[in-house]
């Protein structure tokens, strides 16, 4: 896992209904592998093989953009000036990062009975132990719900949230020695930005600060603190998420996701329940990734008409057409509508799978 | 699949398997039934693979029900159609004239056949860019179908454009962003209405609020007269 390696991770350990809550502690690291560590978790918290975890790290100076999309002009001002453009998964504003600031991250599974229904209370219970050591510098804070926590009438630290399924991904900044200047001229940001250094004669580093929000979080979630690591799994994932996603310009920049981080995505709609002719078209086209000998290189998603799509997931144009068009059941190999309303053999199906692995390497 | 819950798109109760004999809620066929609920609704397969125009007509033609509404919200909660698409403007016309005639009244033949024609013609988003609600063109769909109304006709002409007209009216009187389903509602209500006054036809209107508005990001909520909240 490259330079994640290094890092120290800490596990809080159960004492409350949260079985198990990571806490990962990063120096400085490059803004790709800070954002995609972020995103692996959030895909294991999901599978069930990795705790709920917080990420407390440092990037070099970067523009981390929600759903913007940058101008030619923009970026080759932030290029001019050595600072990196990320995507981050959570959309909302755009952040700023550089060595004087502290980026965190929430991976949640909000299943858990502890956690608020209300997405505000929600949002607020995980914000509230930065906005607390935030405020222990000595100033008020004001926190709009979703985006911005504001001191007077600038902003001092920044949130946006993601949901995968029922796993929350709460991403943040706090702006505590930033370059304020650069951060507020280069015409990025939508709202002025200050350092707490600038707004509190009160000083800490950003040790100090992981060490005070650490504390808070264990008070918050009443947890302890131990050691741990990351799996074989996880990082497996994140040599993936890396590669297919947060060093490639068409997300940074484009904004466009990978469907499956480099596998083959297969996706199969069916009527809901399935017919007897759709559960043969899953039957096939499971028996047709077995046969290609591909399994590990395949992301199979099935999916049932009219039950909607759980949030997070890509909704790529095979499955709009299949759906708008009502050919169902379906068959979509990496976005593009293959099937409809024809069963293949799982012979033909495992052609199919073997070509298509052959062309996205 | 296995341990995969299926919910009743009727009642959204969960389904079971069952090898009873049922008929399809749809197209009235009587089948060996594989998922049915506890109010034993059914689903036959090839409703479930059902393109919607297909569903809209066999579901128009075997259909027994008197009152619009009721038989406009079981075509709608049909999977094969969306919450917001231009199947609303066709299905307006065939449910209205499939109402018509399942409270006593005549029907020229093939009259839900080419009303689903006509309206299949009126593209989506006409709304906002024509001024022209398809599901409102619906009702002046139904009125010209069921008076054979032509261009060249006098008094059915008349009430083809009467009927569209105050569908129309009613349905801008909702405000935006446009909801298929209020548009719908809107249309049946005027249809009623329409139909009452010039036609002496009485249709069955009870109507307890939409059931769609949890699967509406776009929903109005208490801004909607057709919300009846709980979701």
């Amino acid at each position: 896992m490259k330079n994640v390696k290094r890092i120290n991770v800490y596990i809080i350990r159960e004492v409350t209904k949260i079985k198990e809550l990571r806490i990962f502690i990063q120096d400085l690291v490059e803004p790709s592998l800070g954002w995609a560590l972020d995103e692996t978790i959030m895909l294991h918290v999901k599978g069930g093989d990795a705790p709920n975890t917080v990420h407390f790290w440092r990037s070099p100076p970067s523009i981390v953009l929600g759903n913007l999309r940058l101008n030619q002009d923009q970026m080759s001002f932030l290029k001019e000036k050595n600072v990196r453009i990320i995507r981050r998964v959570t959309d909302g504003p755009t952040f700023y990062a550089d060595e004087g600031s502290l980026l965190f991250g929430f991976i949640l599974d909000t299943r858990d009975p502890l956690f608020p229904r209300e997405l505000n209370d929600l949002y607020r219970l995980v914000y509230s132990p930065i906005i607390e050591t935030i405020e222990n510098f000595g100033v008020k804070c004001a926190f709009d719900n979703t985006s911005y926590l504001f001191v007077d009438d600038v902003v001092t630290s920044q949130v946006s949230q993601f949901w995968y399924y029922d796993i929350l991904v709460f991403q943040g900044v706090v702006y505590l020695d930033v370059d304020v200047d650069f951060a507020n001229s280069a015409g990025i940001l939508p709202k002025k930005v200050s350092s707490l250094t600038r707004l509190s004669s009160s000083k800490k580093t950003v040790r100090e600060f992981i060490e005070e929000a650490s504390s808070r979080i264990r008070e918050k979630f009443g947890a302890t603190l131990i050691e741990g690591s990351l799996t074989d799994l996880e990082n497996k994932t994140f040599e993936r998420v890396l590669k297919t996603k947060y060093q490639s310009p068409r997300w940074n920049l484009e904004f466009s996701p990978p469907l499956a981080y480099g596998k083959l995505l297969i996706e199969v709609l069916t009527a809901s329940p399935p017919t007897k002719m759709c559960s043969q078209i899953e039957k096939n086209v499971k028996e047709g990734i077995k046969m290609s000998g591909n399994e590990e290189e395949i992301e199979l998603r099935i999916w049932r008409r009219g039950r909607g799509l759980p949030p997070g997931v890509t909704v790529t144009n095979g499955l709009i057409e299949a759906a708008k068009k009502s050919q169902i059941p379906a068959v979509i190999v990496n976005g593009e509508l293959k099937y409809g309303r024809t069963v293949p053999t799982p012979e033909e199906f495992s052609n199919i799978v073997r070509e298509e692995i052959k062309r996205i390497k | 699949m296995e341990n995969e819950v299926f919910y009743c798109n009727i009642c959204n109760k969960v389904l079971h398997p069952t090898s009873e004999e049922l008929r399809c809620i749809y197209c009235k066929e009587v089948s060996v039934a594989d998922y049915t609920c506890d109010d034993h609704h059914f689903v036959c397969e090839n409703c479930r693979l059902a393109l919607p125009e297909e569903l809209v007509l066999k579901t128009c033609e075997r259909s027994e029900i008197k009152n619009p509404y009721e038989l406009a919200n079981l075509i709608m909660k049909h999977p094969a159609i969306p919450m917001h698409s231009p199947i609303h403007h066709y299905l307006v016309p065939a449910v209205l004239l499939t109402t018509i005639k399942n409270v006593g009244h005549e029907l020229p033949s093939r009259a839900i056949r080419i009303a689903i024609k006509r309206g299949k013609m009126i593209p989506y988003g006409t709304c906002g860019s024509w001024g022209i609600c398809g599901a409102g063109a619906g009702v002046g769909i139904a009125m010209s179908v069921l008076t054979g109304a032509t261009y060249k006709s006098d008094t059915e002409r008349t009430q083809s454009l009467d009927a569209s007209g105050e569908s129309l009216l009613s349905i801008s009187k909702l405000g935006g962003p446009r909801c298929c389903k209020a548009s719908v509602y809107a249309s049946l209500k005027s249809a009623v209405d329409f139909l009452e006054k010039n036609f002496q036809i009485k249709l069955p209107s009870n109507f307890d609020g939409c059931p769609f508005s949890s699967n509406n990001e776009e929903c109005k909520k208490d801004k909607c007269v057709y919300y009846k909240g709980g979701h």
